[in-house]
């Protein structure tokens, strides 16, 4: 049974100016320092003269319906909240690096000089008093918008059918992006096994107890 | 495991309350006190937040306005107000550098004097005592001849009052000379436009964009420039106007436009010549509004004759019947808004230009009115402030030099004293400037870091960054918003409006008048000058969106969109005045030093130098000193098609010499083909002395040859050539 859609960070893509302003945003917010991105922007060209165009995506963690770093690690330090943010507690953190392993979407990184891992966590600071994340709130053009309702505002965008929860409308297919297709949508094999077995019998236990205690807000999410 | 669990269910009632609480305060604006114990423990941002106060972005002329958010007495973060129609609340990465720069550890935090080849730290007191005995000893040993002998450089980019302030010592102590940053910015078209119209403002306003039917970006690039006004374009596109993008690189603004044009830089003036003579013979331009309103017009005509458009293709590589569809669109199309760039001030040819566009809009009856007129990048600095400056300015006193009689008296040694409240590196042939700057006796410097300005520098009294002062300053949309100060300064850093007014008293004593804070200031031009009246500080304060030039009283709101209702233009005539003496004839020729000018030097410099900013940085300054914006520059670099450098033994990735007849630097060649071919474009903003290797580079402008036009310099157009490395 479906009791929240969770929340949706969308990405328009004709409207972004690769400004990287979400970014520094998310820097300032997130206590990440230079170097550490949390978010993404990158571009390139497509087409030709007069079609040629410079096209960008700004990527961060899809916070996925059914996450394999969540699985992955070995200390507690991600966790699936009921509104579908894949949330990094960093004082529980220890820094093995599973989780990078685990994200099919190359998502977490490890931040040497604060001797954990980072990712986005959604801003949950500032979306749980009612604001919309720093990436969203920064965006001069538009480009990230935030629905707390859940609702995509495009059915075809990236991600939207999957479930995850920063979904993509970009101006090409996903794979120039170099997003991978098809969508992961549950992710557990990923990544290289021998680097993360370590991790995977308290990532189990963690997500066996997550699952027990949550499945019913969580249930049909995807 | 246990713990979370609790976490959990506590955290949602938790958040569920805060929620509300959010929603309540989040209708009061700054200073508020929110964020209290119940922020979740596992969050990843650190501390709270004590209060909001609000402030503004000091950089563009979007002008921001921001609300800072506050721990202790220290700013962590800016986020965009909400309460700006213009802006939305939104921001662009500058902006956001200026918590990073606030607290750099490499800002220069006391004035320094410098003893031998060290530096000496100083009071305050001491540094200004310094100054003001330079410049008296000045005014002692050329008692008949020292006006010309203490210079500025401008601009006072920290606050309005701080711009009246320095005028008011400079003048007052005998000295005319303030190098206005318009010389290397949009002095050209602003000047166009006060002379054809009357006042060197944009003619409306942004939002009348929505009211358009065409808005054409003449070179204006928005989403690298203003990128908060890229919804209004999107927004206008949504209305149905059609956006027609002039621009030789396929940029970000390419993403919001319906068509673009890409011809050769520095042929505006060219094009709008052949678009007119379209509108003419076609007779497609509105004759009752041409014979009411604009005074000239026979002479556009025997001007435009000549530019056939297959004349106008061969100059501007736009081919004919581009150009007389494009004269028969803009013809056709009722209300238009052309939004010019800041390149098109940056030719020898700029006043040029920007005329015959003036006239292209005057033929259109596209000056005035809902849905019309000319905006211009860096254009909204409020008229009027004459009637006060008519207080302080001594009526003996010369007119101020232009700076290139300043560099020459420089070379010639007799500047004795220079305020250099800027860099140097923006004119062109900086090397040539630096070394005359070596002549000078006694050079000030108010700088932020220990960049080249620093280094010529004798005393160093460092300013204060925008979190730590309060002061009106004006932006695009000739509005006024007030900053208020966030946190105290650090260190002995000041504001120039107290340096400048600590000064002009040292000088010139009771006379000078007192002034405490900036608001003073304010109040001095607002009682004084009619077009100024409604401005008081308190108004201001309350307007997220700041109040639009002219508002005559308190209880005017401000005027938005058209600045010359009912077509009554500011000239002596009341009409368009194309014919002008200042201007000389109407006609176009090639920029100076453009390889199809000059075949002969084209020989060694064929292709095209294009230098231009990037969204994260403000010139080639302050950004510079930001590691955050490090992170997306990547020093000198070249952006060329791959026909430019075929033959060339260039690819992708190479480093390459990018040489002019003045000077050579080395950068990396990107190949694309989002820039026509025999173009070559470079970022402007890089410098020698950041701490952070994206921003580290060679100052562009040392490589740029100096060419001027009546007003400002030349910054793109002239002929390069690219060697391999």
């Amino acid at each position: 049974m479906r009791t929240m859609a969770g929340r949706l960070i969308f990405f328009e893509g004709k409207k972004c100016i690769r400004c990287h302003s979400c970014e520094v945003g998310c820097q300032l917010e997130n206590d990440a320092p230079p170097g550490v991105r949390l978010r993404w922007v990158t571009s390139h060209v497509r087409g030709h003269v007069p079609a040629l165009r410079e096209v960008s995506v700004s990527t961060a963690c899809f916070h996925c319906s059914d996450p394999s770093c969540v699985a992955a690690c070995p200390a507690g330090a991600l966790r699936r909240r009921s509104d579908g943010v894949v949330e990094h507690l960093r004082s529980r953190c220890i820094g093995c690096g599973y989780c990078v392993q685990s994200c099919p979407f190359h998502v977490p990184k490890r931040s040497p000089a604060q001797h954990t891992m980072r990712k986005c966590s959604f801003c949950v600071q500032r979306i749980d008093r009612g604001k919309e994340p720093a990436c969203v709130a920064k965006c001069p053009t538009g480009a990230l918008s935030y629905h707390p309702d859940g609702k995509t505002p495009d059915a075809q965008a990236y991600g939207s059918a999957e479930g995850l929860h920063m979904v993509y409308a970009l101006q090409g297919p996903p794979e120039e992006y170099r997003l991978p297709v098809p969508v992961p949508r549950n992710t557990v094999a990923a990544g290289q096994p021998w680097k993360w077995l370590g991790g995977l019998l308290p990532g189990a236990l963690v997500l066996a107890w997550l699952w027990k205690r949550l499945s019913p807000t969580e249930e049909g999410d995807g | 495991m246990k713990v979370g669990d609790g976490k959990k269910k506590a955290g949602i009632s938790r958040r569920g309350f805060l929620k509300a609480g959010a929603l309540g305060a989040g209708a009061v604006l700054a200073p508020r006190v929110a964020r209290g114990a119940g922020r979740p423990a596992s969050g990843p941002a650190e501390g709270e937040i004590d209060r909001e106060v609000a402030s503004c972005c000091q950089f563009c002329q979007v002008r921001c306005t921001t609300l800072a958010q506050v721990r202790g007495d220290r700013v962590v973060n800016v986020y965009g107000n909400k309460g700006n129609a213009w802006t939305d609340g939104k921001m662009c990465p500058k902006g956001q550098a200026l918590v990073e720069l606030t607290y750099s550890p490499h800002r220069l935090l006391y004035p320094l004097l410098r003893d031998g080849s060290a530096w000496r730290r100083v009071t305050y007191g001491e540094a200004l005592d310094a100054v003001a005995g330079q410049i008296l000893k000045v005014k002692a040993a050329f008692p008949e001849d020292h006006a010309h002998r203490v210079v500025l450089f401008a601009p006072l980019w920290e606050s309005h009052e701080s711009e009246i302030a320095a005028q008011m010592a400079l003048y007052m102590s005998g000295f005319p000379d303030i190098c206005s940053p318009g010389d290397t910015c949009i002095g050209s078209s602003a000047t166009a436009l006060r002379i054809c119209l009357g006042s060197p403002v944009s003619t409306t306003t942004v939002d009348e964009v929505l009211n358009a039917e065409t808005l054409v970006l003449w070179g204006a690039n928005i989403a690298e420039m203003y990128p908060p006004y890229v919804r209004w374009i999107d927004r206008a596109r949504e209305k149905g106007v059609r956006v027609v993008y002039l621009d030789p690189r396929v940029t970000a603004t390419s993403n919001n436009c319906d068509e673009q044009i890409m011809g050769r830089p520095g042929t505006d003036g060219a094009l709008a010549l052949g678009l007119a003579r379209v509108m003419i013979k076609e007779d497609l331009y509105d004759r009752a509004y041409v014979a009411r309103h604009v005074d000239g017009f026979t002479e556009l005509a025997a001007a435009a004759e000549g530019y056939t458009p297959e004349k106008v293709a061969g100059i501007t590589w736009i081919p004919a019947e581009r150009v007389t569809a494009l004269a028969r669109q803009l013809a056709a199309s009722r209300r238009t808004v052309v939004w010019l760039g800041g390149s098109i001030s940056r030719y020898t040819n700029s006043l040029q230009s920007v005329r015959a566009i003036v006239a292209l809009q005057a033929l259109t009856a596209n000056l005035s009115g809902p849905g019309k007129g000319i905006m211009n990048v860096q254009g909204g600095k409020p008229g009027g402030v004459e009637p006060f400056e008519e207080t302080f300015r001594p009526p003996g006193l010369e007119g101020a030099l232009s700076f290139r009689k300043v560099l020459f008296a420089m070379e010639q040694k007799r500047v004795k004293v220079l305020l250099l409240n800027s860099s140097y590196r923006r004119y062109p042939d900086a090397r040539r400037v630096r070394k005359a700057i070596g002549n000078v006796d006694f050079v000030v410097y108010r700088g932020f870091f220990m960049d080249d300005e620093a280094a010529l520098a004798h005393l160093i009294i460092p300013g204060t960054m925008p979190f730590e002062s309060a002061g009106s300053q004006y932006g695009a949309q000739r509005q006024l918003v007030w900053r208020n100060q966030v946190v105290p300064a650090r260190g002995e850093t000041v504001e120039d409006w107290r340096f400048y007014s600590d000064l002009g008293r040292k000088i010139n004593g009771e006379k000078f008048p007192a002034v405490k804070d900036p608001e003073d200031i304010l109040e001095m031009v607002r009682r004084k000058c009619p077009t100024w009246a409604g401005f008081t500080k308190e108004r201001l304060q309350k307007a997220p969106a700041g109040i639009c030039w002219p508002c005559p009283g308190e209880d005017h709101p401000g005027t938005r969109g058209t600045l010359y209702p009912g077509n009554r233009f500011m000239t002596t005539s009341g009409k368009v005045e194309l014919r002008s003496q200042a201007l000389g004839p109407i006609e176009w020729s090639d920029p100076e030093g453009a390889p199809q000018a000059e075949p002969e030097k084209s020989k060694d410099f064929p292709l095209i130098f294009l230098q231009g900013k990037v969204v994260q940085h403000w010139q080639h300054t302050y950004t510079n000193w930001s590691a955050y914006m490090s992170q997306f520059s990547n020093g000198n670099y070249v952006q060329v098609h791959p026909d430019t450098v075929k033959g060339k033994g260039l690819k992708d990735g190479d480093w390459a010499n990018l040489e002019t007849e003045v000077g050579k630097i080395r950068v990396r060649v990107v190949v694309s083909e989002t820039i026509l071919p025999g173009l070559v474009w470079t970022p402007s903003h890089p410098a020698n002395t950041s701490p952070y290797d994206g921003n580290k580079g060679e100052s562009i402008n040392t490589i740029v040859p100096s060419s001027w036009d009546k007003v400002s310099a030349q910054f793109n157009g002239f002929g390069c050539r690219l060697t391999k490395a």
